[in-house]
């Protein structure tokens, strides 16, 4: 059991109190899980450049952080760096593409990159959703849009590398939240690792990020990635997908994980369970409602 | 006692759900019969257990997972949606959703009534031993699965597998149906069924004199297990 949560404004450009939305959102559903929680938010996204976060495995020697900025001044022009939580900010002066991740992640090993994008910004650590932004004041992001998710661990360790969301590598801006177990995980695991797919954890969540990765790779939409996935992903599934124009969806054939959606001509909520949906829904003539079993949808500006 | 001391009002706001469940309880037991309940705001596991007759509570709002669940004879209104489980387990009693309600609504009732006036999720009615599902929408996957008594009444459409491996009961529906379940099968609609229908949907103001249902019954091949038919059997399980 998990809880995942969306959130999106309709009009192009659009932005507001985002980060508190989806903190108040996870932090409704922490029965669903406590074990960790992520973000991953939306702004108008830059022109060049992007920005990216960085976490030292455990047992990192001291100075490692700064090594990972000096990595990336070595590669690329670095505009700011900050260290957040257990984390390595960095808003680098590249156009290089996910290709950077990897070079930084050579260069410092322990490394790893799991944020990259123009607007993107994932913020994912233990504890619950009020922790997490105790330490990295999720609240204060101002948004378009964004996905959240708590965790209930069942299959892989407790560790902010196995907490989502998961970044589609090596594609800018995409992320991806799920709830349920995806029980074909090894065999598309070693599907995707002989196409040339890496994969930082042992999360079978992640799976979904690297299949989405490989379908766009492929030429593929996002839309037809997403409509794909709920044949060739085998188990239980509710997952969120965000990008840089917006979020996308989908729910496996059994039904079997929760996901409501309510919307009006200004924007979309997502959540596990309505009582999330009417901590940040003020108007109650909008009722949210469950989606079908092997439904997808998409919005995006 | 006089009228107006029987009405109660509940505001869910800066209680626990524990606190107002035990203040739901308390009124009743101090003899209530009317109660509102404001403020619910979707949360899980609201107004269980109750046994008690000739008694109605009003909630304003949505409720979360598991509300109604294991009741007795009230009778609950709820003026919004309802979360997964909704009066899961009932035995008596009549629980009525003035919105949508999650998956496995009516889960396992075993009498009295439940109606929900928008959509379901999956699995409505599952395993029902008893009494009557009634959604005015739509009704999501596997709605009816393993049905054992009782009777689901759909005025919209249904999603895949309506009906999967139901033992008995009926199912009738007015909307398309994307697909029926494992052993699920058309009835001829009789007179009697039509009357039960118009008796039924009345009183929530469904006309079923100008609707036009089909009939979903069991057909008893998944009763006895049988290599003659492995077809079946493999779609089955």
């Amino acid at each position: 059991m998990c809880g995942i949560a969306g959130f999106f404004y309709k009009d192009t450009g659009s932005q507001g109190p985002l980060g508190r939305t989806l903190v108040d959102m996870c932090q409704e559903m922490y029965r669903r899980g406590t074990d960790s929680v992520g973000f991953a938010l939306y702004g108008v996204p830059r022109e060049h450049g992007y920005v990216m976060r960085v976490q030292l495995d455990d047992g990192a020697q001291p100075g490692q952080d700064e090594a990972v900025v000096a990595a990336a001044r070595a590669l690329v022009s670095v505009n700011d760096a900050r260290f957040v939580g257990a984390n390595v900010r960095l808003e680098v002066d590249s156009d290089a593409g996910g290709g950077l991740a990897d070079a930084i992640e050579a260069a410092v090993p322990g490394s790893r990159v799991f944020s990259f994008g123009r607007s993107m910004e994932v913020i994912k650590d233990l504890g619950s959703a009020d922790d997490v932004d105790s330490v990295y004041r999720v609240s204060d992001f101002e948004g378009t849009h964004g996905i959240g998710h708590t965790r209930m661990a069942t299959e892989s360790q407790v560790d902010i590398a196995h907490s989502h969301p998961f970044w589609a590598r090596p594609f800018p801006d995409i992320a991806v939240v799920h709830n349920g177990t995806i029980t074909n995980y090894h065999q598309l695991r070693r599907r995707l690792e002989n196409k040339g797919h890496r994969f930082a954890t042992h999360n079978d969540s992640e799976v979904i990020a690297v299949y989405l990765a490989d379908h766009l790779q492929a030429g593929e939409s996002l839309e037809g990635a997403l409509r794909k996935s709920v044949t060739d992903l085998d188990g239980t599934f509710a997952y969120l997908v965000s990008t840089k124009e917006g979020i996308g969806l989908a729910r496996d054939q059994f039904a079997t994980k929760p996901l409501l959606y309510a919307e009006d001509e200004e924007l979309v909520v997502l959540a596990s369970e309505e009582i999330a949906i009417r901590r940040v829904l003020g108007d109650p003539r909008l009722q949210p409602h469950e989606l079908q079993a092997k439904e997808v949808r998409w919005w995006v500006n | 006692m006089g009228q107006l001391t029987t009405a109660a009002t509940i505001d869910c706001e800066g209680l626990t759900t524990r606190e107002a469940n035990q203040r739901i309880h308390a009124l009743i037991k101090e003899g209530a019969r009317e109660i509102g309940i404001d403020n619910p705001r979707a949360r899980h596991a609201l107004a269980p257990g109750i046994k008690a007759d000739d008694l109605t509570l009003e909630f304003h709002g949505p409720v979360g997972w598991y509300a109604a669940g294991m009741n007795d004879g009230p009778r609950i209104r709820v003026h919004g949606n309802a979360g997964w489980g909704l009066a899961e387990c009932m035995m008596r009693g009549q629980v009525e959703v003035y919105g949508h309600a999650g998956s496995g609504a009516a889960a396992s009732i075993r009498g009295g009534l439940v109606y929900v006036r928008g959509d379901t999720g999956a699995r409505a009615g599952v395993s029902m031993k008893g009494g009557t599902l009634i959604v005015g929408g739509s009704v999501g996957y596997m709605t009816g699965f393993m049905l054992q008594a009782g009777t689901i009444i759909i005025c919209g459409g249904a999603a895949d597998g309506l009906g999967d491996s139901m033992y008995a009961g009926s199912i009738y529906v007015a909307g398309p149906v994307e697909s029926l379940g494992a052993d699920a099968v058309d009835h001829p609609l009789t007179a009697e069924d039509q009357s039960m229908l118009a008796e039924t949907l009345d009183p929530f103001g469904i006309d079923a004199g100008t609707t036009k249902f089909r009939k979903i019954e069991s057909g008893h091949r998944l009763w006895n297990f049988s290599t003659k038919e492995p077809e079946l059997w493999r779609h089955a399980l």
